[in-house]
């Protein structure tokens, strides 16, 4: 079966400086796949190479195409992107900044159509959205936010969801909420998700697989309990942490003051 | 389930404007050292439609006025309030900046360079069918565009949309510096430019409307129809790339789309500033941010503003007239300040 995502030998240079070296990887079609690293590790440009926004050498494939081959409008009916900081056009409401979603489903003169509305009116209902319809989106909170970004994503209804950083900017509530809502959204619509993730124990507790990353290049994969290690840990976060393997099979990592540290 | 209304241009909104154009148009039209009576303009119009012949009250002499002074000016005045408050809403939305206007590329500097050039260097007269003025404006104002979109993407490392506006700053302020050289060397010209810079909607016939008629339409035609796709710039050049939109190519389409337009207007009328910001921030406030009604309704809007603007120009110092320009800025710079301080930040 061809994976749903593959690289092979993918570097990337942005203003001379080697921000991926060479790096080779394989995502299963319907798999939940966390990558883990530190600050600068090129968690972000991975999710660039695949959404074709950024100049790489080597090969990314979607399915059995290429993706420097397909057109920006080909590639955005194949994957969607929920961005660590997205940009809120002032006075847009939610609903009309969901529907840009639809966008490369129809031309570029072509209103939307009353399916375009259905999908969008469908997910809104789906993500408990229908009372944010009128809504400025400058003026949501960070929870809410998420989830409409989610739903734009969503409405353009590709096979491949890339999330960075989903709950970095929200509070321990908000950051289970909207996990447990993608782990639900790709087991029914049977989506594949790449998501760059800072929170160590949250990632382990809901990706099927994680990849750590460390100056370009894939340092350890594995499920949680194989890679999330206090020696790796140690090693390429520069943190000391104790793991507890928690009962019910997460992985828990906790941070150690250095007076702490063994 | 709710059902989901997403912002669109309502027919009413359209129909009002509509009127708000015919009735700023037909009062401008009766002013004037000879007045005419509202009723006799729209008599006089229906019985210029084919197979239509209505009896008017108007003598020989009125029926000229009408035809060959007043309408023209109409016309002109709206083609260009038109252009304007499109080309303005265009630029806004390819820069994502609330106050991009075309004075920010370099389009008007380069413009008035060219004018001030026909002015001091070319005989007023010539054999051409077009006038040096205009086609040298023309040029210039192409070639300012040309020398900000050069500058501005000759910067490699942290290119953002605030670069070219950056980039038509400087371009602007050499090609002004270019002019006031000119006028100091050739001062006797400084006059006759003086009155072009400020702006001004004169007209021998027909001729200025026919001119730029072209350039107006095709502008017109690319930006209206890149309408949802500055929609989906507004989020920025990345995401828009992330829903399949090639950012760079809408926004070069849609600059150089605006700038046709604007250097044509800007050949016959001179430097009117403002009406780009003015017109497309109002309807924002008041109908919707959306480009699907911004644009369209700034074409409408734009040209009963300037039609409004040149009949208070011609009337408050009557016999003498202001320039169009100086009443543009009286009313644009106040708000140009206004939005300036409601605006989030610039190009963020």
């Amino acid at each position: 079966m061809t994976a749903a995502i593959a690289f092979s030998d993918v570097s990337v240079r942005l203003g001379g400086a080697l921000i991926l070296d060479r790096l080779s990887l394989d995502i299963d079609g319907g798999s939940w796949v966390g990558l883990i690293g530190p600050n600068g590790a090129g968690k972000t440009t991975v999710l660039r190479c695949v959404g074709d926004a950024v100049e790489f050498e080597g090969r990314v494939n979607l399915g059995a195409k290429p993706v420097m081959e397909m057109t920006a409008r080909e590639v955005a009916l194949e994957v969607s992107l929920v961005p660590q900081h997205p940009v809120l056009p002032e006075g847009t409401n939610v609903v009309d900044y969901v529907l840009l979603g639809r966008t490369p489903h129809r031309g570029a003169m072509t209103s939307e159509s009353v399916h375009d509305l259905d999908v969008v009116g469908e997910v809104m209902h789906n993500l408990d959205l229908g009372d944010f319809s009128d809504r400025d989106v400058a003026s949501l909170s960070g929870g809410e936010l998420q989830r409409v970004v989610i739903a734009r994503a969503l409405a353009q209804q590709t096979p491949v969801l890339l999330l960075d950083e989903p709950t970095t900017a929200l509070d321990i509530g908000n950051q289970q909420e909207v996990m447990e809502l993608i782990d639900r959204l790709r087991h029914e619509r049977g989506l594949t998700v790449l998501s760059a993730m800072h929170d160590l124990t949250i990632a382990g507790q809901f990706t099927d697989r994680l990849l750590m990353l460390s100056e370009g290049t894939i340092v350890a994969e594995g499920s949680a309990s194989e890679v999330l290690t206090p020696d790796l840990i140690r090693q390429y976060y520069a943190a000391a942490v104790r793991v507890e393997h928690d009962p019910s099979g997460g992985v828990v990592v906790i941070p150690l003051r250095r007076s702490e540290s063994v | 389930m709710k059902v989901v209304e997403p912002s669109r241009l309502r027919l009413w909104w359209v129909a009002v404007a509509f009127g708000v154009l015919a009735f700023t148009a037909v009062i401008a039209i009766g002013f004037g050292a000879v007045a005419i009576d509202p009723g006799e303009i729209l008599r006089s119009l229906l019985d210029r439609l084919p197979f239509v012949d209505v009896e008017t009250g108007l003598n020989e002499r009125q029926e000229a006025i009408l035809w060959q002074i007043r309408m023209p000016r109409i016309v002109l005045g709206g083609l260009v309030g038109a252009t304007l408050a499109l080309s303005g809403g265009a630029y806004q939305g390819s820069f994502r900046n609330p106050l991009a206007d075309p004075y920010l590329l370099g389009v008007a500097a380069g413009a008035g360079l060219g004018a001030i050039l026909a002015f001091a260097y070319l005989p007023a007269t010539t054999g051409w069918p077009i006038g040096p003025l205009p086609l040298l404006a023309f040029l210039g104002g192409l070639g300012g565009v040309a020398l900000t979109y050069l500058v501005g993407y000759s910067v490699r490392a942290g290119r953002t949309s605030v670069t070219l506006i950056l980039a038509g700053v400087a371009v602007a302020a050499f090609l002004t510096a270019l002019q006031t050289y000119l006028l100091q060397r050739e001062s006797e010209t400084l006059r006759q430019v003086y009155g072009w810079i400020l702006g001004r909607l004169t007209t021998v016939g027909w001729g200025e409307v026919l001119l730029i008629l072209p350039y107006v339409i095709v502008a017109g035609v690319l930006v209206l129809g890149a309408r949802r796709r500055l929609d989906v710039l507004s989020v920025g050049d990345e995401e828009a790339r992330a829903l399949g939109v090639d950012a760079g190519r809408v926004r070069l389409v849609v600059v150089l789309a605006a700038t046709l337009g604007t250097a044509a207007v800007v050949a016959v009328s001179g430097l009117i500033g403002f009406v780009g910001i003015i017109v497309p921030h109002t309807i924002r406030i008041v109908f919707s941010t959306s480009y699907k009604v911004v644009l369209p309704l700034a074409v409408i809007y734009g040209a009963a503003f300037l039609i409004a603007a040149d009949l208070i120009a011609r009337t408050v110092v009557s016999p003498g007239e202001l320039p169009i320009g100086v009443v543009t800025a009286f009313f644009g710079a106040p708000f140009f300040a206004f939005v300036l301080r409601s605006s989030r930040g610039i190009g963020a």
